[in-house]
């Protein structure tokens, strides 16, 4: 059994994203596995990392109860699936933020002062998949760079456990998009997932 | 040249200000429109209402989000200051990007819905940041905001527009002499301008 965290990052409550999201749960639902769902935005998740925090920011994270309820849920989960429209070719600011204030110093990883490079601390997580959006076409986005999708799979591999599969299950071009399009990805999120899980 | 400088750190005592006063003392002969975002307030989520316009007339519904907007539209340059965490953008730069960068602003669509560049008027793109990982650690890693700000914005500019990169690399060791020089790097680069 899977025990998973959904962050589910878009404005809209409803929409596509609301229905990926569905699609998320249902097949981990499908598959007999528990997931917990964290919706940054309902929440009001303030994603500017704090003076205080930046001063803090070698402290453990015992020093930040502000944090501790999300530290419990990332360290709770083996694995994490991220739901988030990919906007100027990388995380909206919402999510980007919560890597940074929440995934910090012995959360994520243990920085070390003798120069040897941070051990991982998520080791419970063995599995990372992204469910995203973009805008234009894959073209387009290999010109930009792509720095979303070299986000999910080399930044956070260096703190969770040394043998996480990263999937990237992606739409490209719903700008231009027409509903059948969108239903086809739809049924390819669900057929994906039952596959990963 | 009309330089529009956007900059972000929590703290007012950081060395990312001291890199700020330098490319502002060395771009004082410039008209420069200053986007201090932790000194603004500013807040870098996009909104609800403002995704509902995402395709429509109206994506820009707050006050500095349209100040800073308006500074962009004018501007033949933009610097971007700050720290890199995550291997990119903070998000209080990346919600910049998500608000202010919006239609009309930075692109259009055509009447087959097709993406246009807006930002061909900016002639010169520059970042000043550091970094905690090493030079050839950010070289095979992500340098996230390095390929935002060179490739993606670049992308809504236009190939003619010129690029600039200044890194400090291991910044949490670096010695007071590393951090001087890196000052040194920076006011030859903007005073050139």
């Amino acid at each position: 059994m899977v025990t998973a965290l959904v962050v589910y990052v878009h404005p809209r409550p409803d929409g596509f994203a609301a229905a990926v999201r569905d699609r998320v749960l249902a097949a981990l639902d499908a598959g007999g596995h528990q997931s917990t769902v964290l919706d940054l935005y309902a929440e009001g998740f303030d994603p500017r990392l704090t003076a205080e925090e930046h001063r803090l920011h070698r402290s453990p994270p015992e020093d930040k109860p502000q944090i501790a309820a999300h530290v419990a849920l990332v360290r709770a989960c083996d694995t994490l699936v991220l739901v988030y429209p990919t906007w100027w070719s990388a995380l909206p600011a919402m999510l980007k933020g919560w890597f940074e204030r929440v995934w910090v110093n012995g959360v994520a990883a243990q920085v070390h002062d003798d120069g040897r490079p941070p051990s991982p601390l998520l080791t419970n997580i063995r599995r990372i998949i992204v469910v995203t959006t973009h805008g234009s076409p894959k073209w387009l986005n290999a010109i930009q760079g792509e720095s979303g999708k070299r986000f999910a799979k080399r930044s956070l591999r260096a703190s969770v456990n040394r043998r996480c599969r990263v999937h990237w299950i992606a739409f490209y071009g719903i700008d231009r998009s027409n509903l059948e399009e969108r239903e086809r990805f739809l049924a390819r999120v669900s057929r994906r997932l039952a596959r990963i899980l | 040249m009309r330089i529009t400088v956007v900059h972000a750190h929590p703290s007012t005592t950081s060395f990312s200000r001291a890199v700020l006063d330098t490319v502002l003392d060395s771009l004082s002969g410039h008209e420069v429109d200053v986007c201090d975002l932790y000194a603004d307030n500013f807040h870098p989520v996009l909104t609800e209402p403002e995704h509902r316009e995402y395709l429509g007339n109206d994506p820009i519904q707050d006050p500095l989000v349209a100040r800073y907007a308006e500074y962009v539209r004018r501007a033949e340059a933009i610097v971007f200051v700050y720290p890199t965490w995550w291997s990119g953008l903070p998000a209080m730069v990346k919600g910049w990007f998500d608000r202010v960068l919006v239609q009309g602003v930075a692109f259009s669509f055509d009447d087959k819905h097709r993406i246009q560049p807006e930002l061909r008027h900016l002639r010169r793109i520059a970042g000043v940041t550091t970094y905690g990982s090493s030079r050839l650690v950010t070289f095979l890693g992500v340098d996230g905001g390095r390929r935002t700000l060179h490739r993606t914005l670049r992308v809504a500019a236009g190939f003619r527009t010129r690029t600039t990169w200044l890194g400090l690399h291991r910044m949490d060791t670096a010695t007071d002499a590393q951090r001087q020089q890196h000052l040194e790097r920076v006011r030859k680069e903007f005073a050139s301008w």
